[in-house]
């Protein structure tokens, strides 16, 4: 990175409105409801499609081309892998043999293990190669064995640590992730540091305590900016780099907006919540630097398997 | 009709400009390279699709899936001549694309829809589905919850087994109500004879359980001056069993935590509810039809017996003495969703008057077994 200023500079925004989605939102209830949960994957594919859709950078918008049909294999799938867990589990009670309940238990809670890396690689692959902008295909070539390394040992450090090495593990996550991820001939890094998120989780907790929960808007605040602003893009050895200039005003506002947004009209006003919040935390960043939007070529194959992203959503894994 | 406009190729993001022509049966393309060359493409209409949500500024479209050619046009009437140049064209079959931007009229319509569907299922189906599958849950579950609920209620209690044996016995020299109150039934239906329990307590309190229990306390007996109201008490309660209504009443109250949990997405908590509810069938607080069918057994059980018929209304007027028909007392709760008393007093006597029954002056062994339960040998 040289020290004049960036020669590219990009916003990105949110442009949904609350009655849009409204519609998408409660037909989507609606017909969760006919169908007895089965259209969920339809309902998802419709929600992405209008969250990315809706999501501009550099004056285009971005595309959810996946299709409720491709989740819904994913979801047969994950549901079969999630119903036989628990099967297991509950043969192990039912059977009231002290062995084979702690064996069920055992599988049970291996097979989760197991199951959340999964989930995390499944997802990435499928979402980011279902998501284009300008026609330019994202994708993720993370290996599956090495993620499920990181999990592995990031759990075990953790216990062993009653938790502080959590902050480190996280980080190596998102390292190895965005590492891993790719918009067409551009390619991503996490460049944060598991100790500055230590440190930022620890002095988080005890202000919030010390000042009665108030200081969880600036906590919130600086685990967001920690996120956002350690992202890099890299363009043949350019760089560009993601900030966010959110305020604990900002915070304060989503969440007051979100709580008695939803709260006061009985969740029918979730869908304006939404689209405020995606509006108010999208408009504060910004991606500047030496890397040229303009020049990207197409580099990722394509890829339908949704399994991974049914299971992340099943076992609520957060994912972009 | 021409517009100007600009093209992502899917080889690369870099936009190329372009002009457009509205063709018949699909867009021509044209796009001058720098070295002066054109290419010229041709997109039939039908496998071209709008993208995005709905955006009045820019119209973008796109031909193919995946890798996908895109072409943007900020010209506000391009979209209107798309729709006037090819009318039978649809850029989204999909509904959702449809719902998008309905306006304000539209989602408060939508949310009257909605609001009247989750009343109707909350306040019509569930019960409905709630009360079918109380009614043909086999008998022996309903005995096995009955009895653990049993043992739950009455753990702090202090029972009374000679007067248990007495009430029983006091029971057995009824004409039972017909099982299931259905007149056609066979008096053998393999049901078990309703079971009776006697509690030492002075409040005035009786209860129907799961499981063809009843539980009468020492409390209601006290009030009672003649056997004709205690044959109407337990005419109550036994109508109560009869008519299954504390598993109905159950599988109501869940089937609607249920619909709330699922709603809000908790479905997690279902669990929690199910063991709280559990406790607070303890009340066993029945809805005001439930009453008032109990009231009619009350009725119906004296008139089968030929008993003073004016049981009912004594054994009202009795309850309505101490409650003094105002706010009910905490310990007469099991009283609160009662129909007011006053209001089953004219009922009852209205009943009286349209269906008369021929009755006995006096029966000397329900007279002896309600003095020994009143200690009045």
């Amino acid at each position: 990175m040289n020290n004049t200023s960036p020669r590219f500079e990009h916003r990105i925004s949110f442009a949904g409105n609350g009655s849009q989605l409204f519609g998408i939102y409660f037909l989507n209830v609606l017909f969760l409801i006919f169908t007895l949960g089965l259209y969920w994957p339809w309902a998802r594919a419709n929600m992405l499609r209008f969250m990315y859709g809706n999501t501009e950078f550099g004056g285009s918008r971005f595309e959810f081309t996946g299709t409720g049909q491709e989740m819904f294999r994913g979801f047969l799938k994950g549901l079969a892998i999630l119903i036989s867990l628990y099967a297991i589990y509950i043969a192990g009670i039912l059977s009231g043999n002290r062995i084979l309940l702690f064996g069920g238990l055992i599988v049970f809670i291996l097979g989760l293990a197991f199951l959340i890396p999964l989930a995390i690689h499944g997802a990435l692959r499928y979402r980011l190669a279902k998501t284009t902008w300008r026609g330019i295909q994202f994708g993720y070539r993370g290996d599956f064995k090495e993620l499920l390394t990181i999990c592995v040992k990031g759990v075990l450090l953790s216990i062993l640590t009653l938790g502080i090495y959590g902050a480190w593990f996280q980080v190596e996550m998102r390292e190895y992730i965005f590492k891993h991820i790719r918009w067409g001939s551009l390619s991503m890094r996490f460049k944060g540091k598991g100790g500055d998120l230590f440190v930022l989780i620890l002095v988080g907790y005890l202000l919030t305590i010390l000042t009665i929960g108030i200081y969880s808007f600036w906590f919130f605040r600086d685990i967001y900016r920690f996120y956002i602003n350690n992202m890099v893009i890299e363009q043949d050895g350019n760089e560009s780099g993601f900030s966010t200039s959110l305020t604990a005003t900002d915070v304060f506002i989503i969440m007051m907006v979100s709580y008695f947004g939803i709260l006061f009209t009985l969740g029918l006003g979730t869908p304006w919540v939404i689209c405020f919040n995606m509006q108010k935390l999208m408009s504060t960043i910004r991606v500047s630097g030496d890397v040229d939007f303009d020049n990207i070529t197409q580099t990722e194959a394509n890829y339908t398997d949704a399994t991974g992203d049914d299971l992340a959503d099943m076992l609520d894994i957060g994912i972009i | 009709m021409n517009f100007e406009g600009i093209l992502y190729d899917g080889k690369s993001s870099k936009g190329h400009a372009v002009h457009i022509r509205l063709a018949p049966g699909g867009l021509e393309i044209l796009q001058f390279r720098e070295d002066g060359s054109e290419i010229r493409r041709y997109w039939p209409i039908d496998e071209i699709r709008e993208k995005g949500e709905a955006n009045v500024l820019k119209t973008v479209l796109a031909h193919g899936f995946g890798q996908a050619m895109y072409l943007e046009v900020s010209d506000s009437h391009f979209g209107q001549a798309l729709k006037n140049a090819y009318p039978a064209w649809s850029p989204s079959k999909s509904w959702v694309k449809k719902s998008a931007g309905i306006g304000a009229g539209g989602v408060v319509a939508l949310g009257a829809v909605i609001l009247l569907f989750i009343y109707l299922i909350i306040g019509h189906l569930l019960p409905f589905a709630a009360e079918q599958a109380a009614i043909n849950m086999p008998q022996s579950w309903e005995t096995q919850m009955g009895q653990s609920l049993r043992e739950n209620f009455l753990i702090n209690e202090d029972l009374d087994p000679a007067k248990t044996k007495l009430l029983n016995q006091f029971y057995q020299k009824l004409q039972p109500l017909p099982v299931g109150l259905d007149e056609n039934e066979e008096s053998d239906s393999g049901l078990k004879p309703i079971g009776l329990t006697f509690v030492k307590n002075k409040q005035f309190n009786a209860f129907a359980l799961p499981g063809r229990q009843v539980v009468v306390y020492q409390g209601a007996l006290d009030e009672m001056e003649t056997y004709p109201e205690l044959v109407a008490l337990l005419g109550h309660e036994c109508g109560h069993v009869e008519a299954r209504h504390a598993m109905r009443s159950v599988f109501r109250s869940l089937s609607t935590y249920l619909a709330i949990s699922i709603f809000l997405g908790d479905v997690g908590g279902i669990t929690a509810v199910l063991i709280e509810n559990a406790n607070s069938i303890r009340q066993l607080s029945f809805s005001r039809d439930f009453e008032r069918e109990a009231d009619h057994c009350s009725h119906k059980m004296l008139c089968i017996n030929q008993i003073d018929p004016n049981g009912t209304v004594q054994l009202m007027k009795a309850m309505q003495e101490i409650s003094g028909d105002k706010e009910l007392d905490k310990d007469y709760s099991f009283l609160s969703s009662h129909p007011m008393t006053s209001e089953r007093i004219e009922n009852a006597k209205r009943e009286l008057k349209e269906k008369k029954c021929a009755f006995k002056e006096s029966d000397p062994d329900l007279e002896r077994l309600f003095l020994q339960l009143k200690d009045r040998k």
